[in-house]
């Protein structure tokens, strides 16, 4: 054991941290090229987006939002409980939080079945008969919401090897970097959510 | 070195952050059922920031580093405005 109190003392968990705020940075940079590519549009086709954004399901995107909201919750209570040493509870936070997530995705895939099923997807002859407007803001509602969908599906495999860390003590109270940068990750993907449920489901 | 001394949040503060957050989500769909024209837009984003904000501060914990990481996300977000009011002037004088 003095082996595994020597390797602690030469470790920072400010190095990981600032590893992750950095990719972070660049994720950020990622969605925000994406937001001003919306924003131009928006700004030219403001008709077509006003009239388009109406085929969106504001009930099913509010339940989104209120399990991203609940699950960006869990994670913090996932991590304060690993900080104060109690991995089972963490650990059963984690799995309610990927329940949450998977339920997110399950929601999503309805919503774009919904939406395929009525011939408004990228390319289809459908949209191109609305005009330019209609057929931008559903190109960029596949590709902004399925990229933020993209990233859920990898925190969840985030979330599955952290839990295989916490139960093979990889994770523990003195090392609890790699649940607290994935709930970096995590949190980041529900403020990127916030952002498009406010611009793609709540135009008036 | 002291590393140990990471800030936890009480389940009360979390339990206060979710409900604050939830109570933003539904004043930003209020705001879409009265008219306010242009308006509107605009107070729906200062509400997603508002929620950005906290999420920002609390969740991932930014109120309790080092001002490094909170002068890289300020920094970040000037960026972002800055290119965003760029390809705007690009648009709107062409």
């Amino acid at each position: 054991m003095t082996n595994t109190s020597a390797h602690s003392e030469h470790y920072d968990a400010q190095i990981p941290k600032m590893g992750m705020w950095l990719f972070i940075f660049t994720e950020m940079l990622l969605f925000g090229g994406l937001f001003i590519v919306y924003s131009i549009y928006r700004y030219i086709y403001g008709d077509a987006f006003h009239l388009a954004a109406q085929e969106l399901n504001l009930t099913i995107g509010t339940i989104n939002s209120m399990i991203l909201l609940f699950s960006s919750t869990t994670v913090a209570i996932a991590i304060s409980s690993i900080q104060r040493g109690n991995k089972k509870l963490s650990a059963i936070f984690i799995i309610i939080t990927m329940v949450l997530g998977i339920a997110f995705l399950v929601n999503k895939y309805f919503e774009w079945q919904v939406k395929i099923g009525h011939g408004l997807y990228p390319g289809s002859t459908v949209l191109a008969g609305f005009g330019h407007g209609d057929t931008l803001f559903f190109g960029l509602y596949f590709a902004m919401t399925g990229l933020h969908a993209l990233h859920m599906i990898i925190g969840l495999v985030i979330w599955g090897y952290a839990l295989v860390f916490i139960q093979t003590g990889k994770t523990t109270q003195d090392r609890p970097a790699f649940i607290e940068n994935s709930g970096l990750y995590w949190h980041l993907i529900d403020v990127i959510w916030i952002f498009l449920f406010s611009l793609f489901y709540l135009i008036t | 070195m002291e590393h140990k001394k990471t800030h936890i949040l009480s389940l009360k503060a979390q339990i206060s952050i979710l409900i604050a957050l939830i109570v933003l989500t539904f004043m930003a769909i209020g705001v879409t059922k009265i008219e306010m024209g242009a308006y509107s837009l605009a107070v729906i984003l200062v509400i997603a920031a508002i929620q950005a904000y906290i999420i920002m501060a609390y969740h991932m914990h930014l109120k309790f580093e080092s001002p490094f990481f909170r002068v890289m996300v300020i920094l970040l977000f000037i960026l972002f405005l800055a290119v965003l009011f760029v390809t705007f002037l690009d648009y709107i004088y062409r």
